[in-house]
């Protein structure tokens, strides 16, 4: 390796040079990264395009994840403002997105005959950064041959788990009957809430420290957490 | 035989900056956006000084235009692969340097996805080291950086 005398004009190396470096970074956080480096390479990502889509990127929520020509890599589109940035592509699997929330992109990775593996990735924080969870249990009734990359409808953080390491709380839409499981950082396993045919599920938030569902019939449900790991649904729309 | 002469005889000389004078082709030269258009500009009889190249960078950026010209696509790969490894890091930035001045467009796509990938999931410390970078920040000033960006210094290589 080169000593520092040597090489250290790379602190210095012309910034025309640096954006064709910079730019072939794959993952925003190694280009953050490397704007921590040294004063003359935090003030071109200062400077630069790329970090000022960066963080304009953070503070506009919703975005839209769509496929590219590479099967691998999906672009990201602001809705608000209808434009593409063509600074970021995420390299991500190549299965379905079942949810989002705070950054994080929710897969589901395996299926078999009575569990469901999710994965949760940010892509924001490189694809190494990823949260795998205990598999989800099928309910006895739900019809297992139907169940595929599809099997979830919604899956949403409490808090983000990159602010919050210990404190985040994951509620999940799953199977036939749109069953709702809950998991809480530390669990072994989640826990469900009973099935009640024919009302199934079509949304569910995290709204100040409840959980919150609406079913097909438009009814609002407030979700408690019990003792010994059930969860009660109290119906709380006027009729 | 005659096309060789011919070849020759359009050949393009390079004066770099110590004074060595190197002949190529206009196959060659052209290849190298700058100077096409000094080509362009001038008559192509006169030889061009390049000013901010030396020999070795512009022999290498000379080795690599040649090389890649390979036949299949995995013999060019094998060749980029093996051209950029037996550069060191001093020499990298170099020529580097001389490539992004000549405009050596395949040059200027190869060195810099080489550059990234040494970067790619390695920490600031790495970094520093690794390219001998002397930290010019106050700690207060790292400090308020580090905090700014606290999401992106998580999962990075082992040093």
């Amino acid at each position: 390796m080169a000593s520092p005398s040597e090489s250290s004009q790379w602190s210095t190396l012309p910034k025309n040079l640096l954006k064709e470096i910079t730019n072939r970074l794959p993952k925003p956080c190694d280009y953050v990264r490397f704007g921590a480096v040294c004063k003359g390479w935090h003030s071109f990502v200062h400077k630069s395009y790329k970090q000022k889509h960066l963080l304009h990127v953070h503070q506009n929520i919703p975005l839209l994840l769509f496929p590219t020509q590479d099967q691998e890599l999906r672009g990201l589109y602001n809705i608000t403002q209808g434009m593409v940035y063509n600074q970021f592509q995420f390299n991500l699997p190549n299965k379905r997105c079942c949810g989002s929330s705070y950054g994080w992109l929710f897969f589901v990775d395996k299926v078999n005959k009575s569990t469901l593996d999710l994965i949760l990735i940010n892509p924001f924080l490189g694809h190494n950064k990823t949260i795998k969870l205990p598999p989800i249990k099928f309910c006895y009734d739900d019809t297992v041959d139907r169940m595929d990359q599809y099997g979830v409808l919604k899956v949403i953080f409490s808090k983000d788990p990159n602010v919050f390491l210990r404190d985040y709380e994951v509620v999940a839409l799953y199977g036939m009957f749109a069953r709702l499981a809950h998991y809480k950082f530390g669990d072994k396993f989640w826990s469900y809430a009973k099935v009640i045919k024919m009302k199934s599920l079509s949304d569910v938030i995290f709204y100040k420290d409840l959980i919150m569902g609406v079913d097909r019939y438009n009814w609002i449900i407030n979700f408690t957490l019990e003792p010994k790991r059930s969860i009660r649904g109290t119906n709380c729309s006027h009729s | 035989m005659a096309e060789k002469a011919s070849e020759s005889s359009n050949s393009i000389s390079l004066n770099t900056v110590d004074g060595k004078i190197f002949k190529v082709s206009p196959t060659i030269a052209n290849q190298m956006q700058t100077i096409q258009s000094l080509i362009k500009a001038y008559d192509s009889s006169r030889v061009i000084s390049l000013p901010h190249v030396n020999a070795f960078h512009l022999s290498k950026i000379i080795e690599y235009l040649e090389g890649k010209s390979a036949t299949t696509v995995s013999a060019v790969k094998e060749f980029e692969a093996q051209f950029m490894k037996d550069l060191s890091l001093k020499q990298l930035k170099g020529l580097l340097i001389a490539v992004g001045y000549l405009k050596v467009n395949e040059l200027l796509e190869l060195m810099p996805k080489t550059v990234a990938k040494l970067i790619e999931n390695k920490s600031v410390e790495f970094l520093r080291k690794f390219f001998g970078i002397v930290n010019d920040f106050t700690p207060s000033e790292e400090a308020k950086i580090r905090e700014e960006i606290a999401w992106a210094f998580d999962g990075v290589d082992e040093d």
